[in-house]
C-alpha cells in the first residue's frame, strides 16, 4: 500500500491457506448469521417450555420435557388457526386476483397501441410513488359508508387494489419483451385476442406472473396497518394476531403460547423461501431496480 | 391489420383495473389531500373549509415536532448503521467462501418475516425480565448495559431502529450482491495488473459502479423510514416513555382515531406523502451522476 508501484505478479499470485481476510470474513458473516439462528432457537426452546419453567430457568436451558401442547393451545384457543386461514384467504386470492387483472391491464398497455395508452401508463404509476396506507382516512370512512367497516371483505378489496400500480408497471415490462410475431401468427390461425391473450401470451409471461405473484403474496401475508383498521382480535390476520396475543400475554403472562404463535408464522415462511429461493430473490431485485 | 382486432380488447381488459384503483387509491389521495383543508374533528361528517390552518398547527404543535424529530433520527440514524454491514457482507459474500449459499440465506430471510414478527421478536430479546440479551450481558459480567432497553428514553428509538435494520439489511445486500455480480471481472483484473490494490480498486471501480445501486437503496430507506409504523406501534405501544418513540406515522393514526382529529390527521398525512414525493425527486436528480454502462 505504500509503495507506489507493487509487482503485478505478486498481486495475482493465488492466496492460500487463511489469510487475514479470510478470517475476518468467516468471523462476521458467523457473527451475523449466529445471532440470527440463535434468536430463533430462543423462541423455539421457550414455545416447548412450560410457563414457570419459562419465568424460572435461564433463557439458554433447554425444555425439562417438550411441551407441544403449547402449539395446540396456540393454534384452538389462542386463534391462531383462525389467524393462519384468514391471512392464507386473504394473501392467496389478493394476490391471484391483483395479478391476474394486472396482467389484462398490462398486456393492453404493453401490446395494443391506442390513444390513452400513454396517460393509463401514467395513471397507474401516479400510486407507486406515493405510500398508500397514508390514504387511511377517507379509506376508513368510504369503507364504512357502504357497510364494509371490518371484516375480510373490505381488507381484500384494497389489498387488490394496492398491488396494481407495482404489478402492471412490472408485467408491462414482461410483455413488452415477447415478439409480436407470435400474436400475428396465433391471429392467422384464426385464433380470437381473448384467446392468443389467455393459451399464448399468458403461458409465456409465465416466469414473470409467478415472481409477481409471489412479492404480492409475501407483502399482504404480512400486512399490519389496514389489517389493523378492518379487523379486530376474534378474526385477525397472522400478523395482527400475533399483536393482539402479545398485547394479552403482557397480562395474562401466557407468554409460552405467543412464541409457539410465532415459530407458527415464521416456520412456513422460512421453508418457502428456501424453496424459492431464486425465484423471489431475483423478483425482489427486478422489482426494486425498475422501480 | 390483427390490431384493429385487438384494439377490442382495450375496453374489458383495462375496466376492473381501472375501476378498483381510482375508486381505492386514486379517490382517497385526493380525498386525503382534500380534507386536509378543513377543519373536520370529532364524531360527525361537518368539514368546514379551514384554508392552510392545519398545516400552519402542525408546525406549532410540541408533540407534531417531537414525532418530525424522533422519525429523522430514526431515519439517519438506520442509514448510517445499515451502511457499513451491508457493503462488506455484500463483498464477502461474493468471496470464494464455504457454505456461502447458507450464509446467504441465513442473513437475507429477516427480510420475508412480517415486520410484526420481527418487532414482537425484538422486544422480547430486549425484555428485561426475561430476555436474552440482558441475560448474556450480566453472565459477561456487564450489568451495567442490561438495560430496559424499550423502557428507556435514551435507548429505545435506536433499539428500534437496530431491529429495523437488522431486518432489512437484507434487502441491501440482495440489492448490492446483484450490483456485485453485474461489474466484469475484467475490469477488476485489469485494475491489479496495473498495480490497484484491493483498497484503491474497492473505491475507484467497484464503489462508482455500485452508485446507482445505493443511491436506490438509500431512497426506498428513506421512504421505508419516514414512514414507518408497524414496529414502533408493536414494540413500544404508546410512543415510549415521554413520546420518545412517538414517530410520525403514529401521531397521525392517533390523532385520527385517538383525538378524531380527521382535519389535522389528513393535512400530516398530505405532508408526510408530499415529503416522500419530494425526497424521492430530489434524490433522483441530485445523486445522479453520469451512468456508467457496462
Amino acid at each position: 500500500m505504500n509503495s507506489v508501484y507493487q509487482d503485478p505478479k505478486s498481486k495475482r499470485a493465488p492466496r492460500r491457506g487463511f489469510t487475514l481476510g479470510k478470517t475476518m470474513i468467516y468471523l462476521i458473516l458467523s457473527l451475523f448469521a449466529l445471532s440470527t439462528i440463535m434468536a430463533f432457537l430462543w423462541i423455539v426452546m421457550i414455545s416447548l417450555k412450560t410457563t414457570t419453567e419459562f419465568l424460572t430457568t435461564s433463557p439458554w436451558s433447554l425444555p425439562e420435557t417438550p411441551q407441544f401442547k403449547n402449539y395446540i393451545t396456540a393454534w384452538k384457543k389462542a386463534r391462531i388457526g383462525t389467524y393462519f386461514g384468514n391471512s392464507i384467504i386473504v394473501s392467496l386470492t389478493g394476490a391471484s386476483i391483483s395479478v391476474l387483472i394486472s396482467a389484462m391491464a398490462a398486456y393492453v398497455l404493453a401490446r395494443v397501441p391506442f390513444r390513452l395508452n400513454e396517460f393509463f401508463r401514467n395513471y397507474f404509476l401516479v400510486g407507486y410513488m406515493i405510500p398508500l396506507f397514508l390514504t387511511f382516512i377517507p379509506l376508513f370512512f368510504m369503507m364504512s359508508s357502504i357497510g364494509l367497516s371490518s371484516g375480510l371483505i373490505p381488507l381484500l378489496l384494497l389489498y387488490i387494489a394496492s398491488g396494481v400500480p407495482f404489478n402492471t408497471f412490472i408485467l408491462r415490462g414482461f410483455f413488452e419483451a415477447l415478439p409480436s410475431e407470435l400474436e400475428d401468427a396465433a391471429a392467422i390461425d384464426g385464433s380470437s385476442p381473448f384467446h392468443t391473450f389467455w393459451a399464448i401470451m399468458l403461458p409465456l409471461s409465465w416466469p414473470g406472473l409467478v415472481a409477481t405473484f409471489l412479492i404480492n403474496f409475501m407483502s399482504l401475508w404480512n400486512e399490519f396497518f389496514l389489517a389493523l383498521l378492518f379487523l379486530n382480535k376474534k378474526n385477525a390476520t397472522m400478523p395482527l394476531g400475533l399483536f393482539y396475543m402479545a398485547q394479552r400475554a403482557e397480562y395474562t403472562a401466557q407468554w409460552t403460547d405467543l412464541f409457539a404463535g410465532m415459530i407458527i408464522s415464521i416456520v412456513p415462511i422460512l421453508i418457502v423461501f428456501a424453496l424459492l429461493h431464486d425465484q423471489i430473490t431475483r423478483g425482489m431485485t427486478e422489482g426494486a431496480v425498475k422501480g | 391489420m390483427y390490431l384493429k382486432s385487438r384494439q377490442k380488447l382495450i375496453l374489458p381488459f383495462l375496466l376492473p383495473t381501472f375501476i378498483i384503483y381510482t375508486v381505492f387509491v386514486l379517490l382517497p389521495l385526493l380525498l386525503t389531500v382534500a380534507y386536509s383543508f378543513t377543519n373536520w374533528q370529532g364524531h360527525n361528517l361537518d368539514r368546514p373549509f379551514y384554508g392552510l390552518r392545519n398545516y400552519l398547527l402542525i408546525f406549532k404543535d410540541p408533540q407534531i415536532i417531537n414525532a418530525i424529530k424522533n422519525t429523522a433520527i430514526f431515519s439517519i440514524s438506520g442509514a448510517l448503521i445499515v451502511f457499513i454491514p451491508a457493503l462488506y457482507i455484500s463483498w464477502a459474500l461474493t468471496q470464494k467462501i464455504k457454505l456461502k449459499a447458507l450464509y446467504r440465506y441465513i442473513i437475507i430471510a429477516p427480510l420475508m418475516l412480517s415486520v410484526v414478527v420481527v418487532a414482537l421478536m425484538w422486544k422480547l430479546l430486549y425484555n428485561p425480565v426475561f430476555g436474552p440479551i440482558n441475560n448474556l450481558l450480566e453472565a459477561v459480567g456487564l450489568d451495567v448495559l442490561a438495560l430496559s432497553w424499550l423502557g428507556d428514553k435514551r435507548t429505545a428509538l435506536i433499539a428500534i431502529v437496530v431491529a429495523t435494520v437488522w431486518q432489512q439489511l437484507g434487502m441491501w445486500i440482495l440489492l448490492i450482491s446483484a450490483g456485485l455480480e453485474r461489474i466484469p471481472a475484467e475490469i477488476l483484473d485489469a485494475a491489479r495488473i496495473d498495480g490497484a490494490n484491493d483498497w484503491q480498486t474497492f473505491w475507484r471501480i467497484t464503489m462508482p459502479l455500485l452508485w446507482s445501486i445505493l443511491r436506490l437503496l438509500f431512497i426506498l430507506w428513506i421512504i421505508l423510514s419516514l414512514q414507518v409504523f408497524a414496529q414502533v406501534w408493536v414494540m413500544t405501544p404508546h410512543g415510549g416513555v415521554g413520546g420518545s418513540t412517538e414517530v410520525f406515522a403514529t401521531l397521525i393514526y392517533k390523532r385520527a382515531f385517538q383525538s378524531n382529529q380527521w382535519g389535522l390527521a389528513s393535512a400530516m398525512a398530505t405532508l408526510l406523502m408530499m415529503t416522500i414525493l419530494t425526497i424521492t425527486l430530489i434524490m433522483n436528480k441530485v445523486t445522479k451522476r453520469e451512468a456508467v454502462e457496462f
